[in-house]
């Protein structure tokens, strides 16, 4: 199988929702029940995934120097600090 | 010399001063003098100067809009058309807009720039950009310094503690600030892709949130391909870069909270998809397994002997029992004419009539049925019912029946 465009967060819950409610509302064929069920386990695992990603992004701070952009590490300071 | 009514000069003094284009618009300053706001909401006032005094109404719709608190004694660039009040016979200055004197030019000029700005469309609905659903970097062009980066931090990170923030660090007021933060917003278009841009910075006078007003920031906006919250100044400070934006904040911290999904809430609709979807599931399956459970107790699944060969059984044994009766039927006819055979022929049995006093005469094995068959003095039987003679024949001839 050729290798699929990754879902954005979006797509994968908006196709998580469609998918939800054509179960909900028809009486779907068995190999059609299997293959949506599987589908939509696998896009509720993404998109949980997706929000609970554990690793932080560094916040960056962006400085242009000749043109382009040099990023460092962004320190916010806390009040009163 | 026509003699006049009073209200009929008033109305033509009227005419004659709103069709004199100087006085359809135009700016006064002068001294505020008299003060007061009525009920109604419409405020009145009188402008002077070294020698002069000119009167000045603003009405409610004009006056509700004042962004400062007029004293008498300031002085004041007021903004509006002359006319007539016919009733008093006076003329006064109906005011548009108010200003402290040194905020006039300004608050002119960015009335200029909105009429402009918008007769472009700038401001269009149409140009509107919507937000992400989910974005994972989000692009601040504000002050290093000042709460309006950390409270975007703290209420993005609150809700999505993965989002990640890029700042452009500018300098948010003053000479070149505009410059800065226009530069930013096409720097983060053209070299740092971020998913949405929050422009702004905290509360302060009408000056110092002026760069928000400049037109290279509200162009640099318009152009940009991310889609821009703004986040300038306090609830009740507008500018025209809010005016531009795809979505205008409140404050940085609302900026943050439009900008950033709550993934806490998001985690749950996911959850309450999956255990749907799994209901859903399960439902369908139990449907079938029903419908299964119901076509396996139809009899010929319960009991698939009895139900397949039932029926046929009972037609063999119809056809077998139809086929004994006719049998039995047939074979009936048949004994009962073979009984009347058999009854006839024993009728035409020699026995039977012999056991009515007849004889059968034989030669030897041979019966003999004529008389011409006997020569005298041939051995005959002569055989009764009840036993044979020997007898030997004495004579032929022909029916001599002597005696009778």
């Amino acid at each position: 199988m050729p290798r699929k465009k990754e879902l954005s967060f979006e797509e994968a819950l908006g196709r998580l929702n469609e998918i939800v409610d054509q179960m909900e509302q028809g009486d779907l064929p068995l190999k059609d029940l299997i293959a949506n069920y599987s589908e939509g386990m696998k896009l509720a695992g993404t998109c949980s995934q997706a929000l609970s990603r554990a690793e932080q992004a560094m916040d960056l701070l962006v400085q242009e120097k000749d043109g382009e952009a040099v990023t460092q590490k962004l320190i916010i300071e806390e009040e009163g600090k | 010399m026509a003699i006049h009514g009073v209200s009929e000069v008033n109305r033509f003094i009227k005419g004659l001063l709103q069709g004199e284009p100087a006085l359809r618009r135009l700016m006064v300053r002068g001294e505020l003098s008299n003060f007061k706001v009525y009920a109604s909401g419409h405020a009145y006032f009188t402008l002077k100067d070294a020698t002069s005094a000119l009167k000045c109404v603003m009405f409610r719709s004009r006056a509700q809009y004042l962004r400062f608190r007029p004293e008498n004694g300031q002085s004041v660039i007021a903004s509006g058309g002359i006319s007539v009040y016919e009733r008093d016979g006076v003329y006064q200055l109906y005011v548009d807009s108010l200003a402290p004197e040194g905020q006039g030019a300004l608050a002119q000029a960015l009335a200029q720039l909105k009429e402009r700005l918008a007769a472009e469309g700038l401001f269009g609905e149409a140009h509107k950009q919507p937000l992400p659903f989910f974005p994972r970097r989000i692009g601040v062009v504000t002050s290093i310094s000042g709460a309006v980066l950390r409270d975007i931090y703290h209420v993005s990170k609150r809700r999505d503690p993965s989002v990640q923030l890029v700042l452009k660090p500018v300098q948010v007021q003053g000479e070149g600030a505009a410059a800065q933060i226009a530069d930013a917003i096409r720097f983060f278009n053209e070299k740092v892709p971020v998913d949405v841009l929050i422009v702004g910075r905290g509360g302060g006078s009408m000056e110092d949130l002026w760069a928000f007003n400049e037109e290279v920031v509200v162009r640099a906006i318009y152009a940009s391909r991310i889609p821009v919250i703004s986040a300038v100044g306090h609830e009740t400070d507008f500018t025209l870069a809010d005016d531009v934006a795809d979505v205008r904040a409140a404050t940085p911290s609302q900026a943050a909270e439009l900008a950033v999904p709550d993934t806490q809430g998001l985690r749950q609709h996911v959850q309450s998809l999956a255990i749907r979807l799994q209901q859903a599931a399960l439902h369908t399956i139990s449907r079938k397994r029903d419908a299964l459970a119901y076509a396996m107790e139809r009899p010929v699944f319960e009991h698939p002997a009895e139900a397949l060969l039932a029926p046929r059984q009972q037609a063999l044994d119809q056809t077998i029992e139809r086929f004994q009766r006719a049998a039995k039927t047939c074979l009936g006819a048949r004994q009962q004419a073979m009984d009347d055979a058999m009854k006839r022929l024993e009728l035409l049995s020699p026995i039977h009539v012999m056991r009515r006093g007849y004889a059968v005469i034989e030669r030897g094995e041979t019966p003999v049925t004529r008389a011409a068959q006997v020569q005298p003095g041939d051995a005959l039987t002569l055989r009764f019912a009840d036993g044979c003679v020997m007898a030997e024949a004495r004579e032929t001839g022909k029916n001599s029946r002597g005696g009778k």
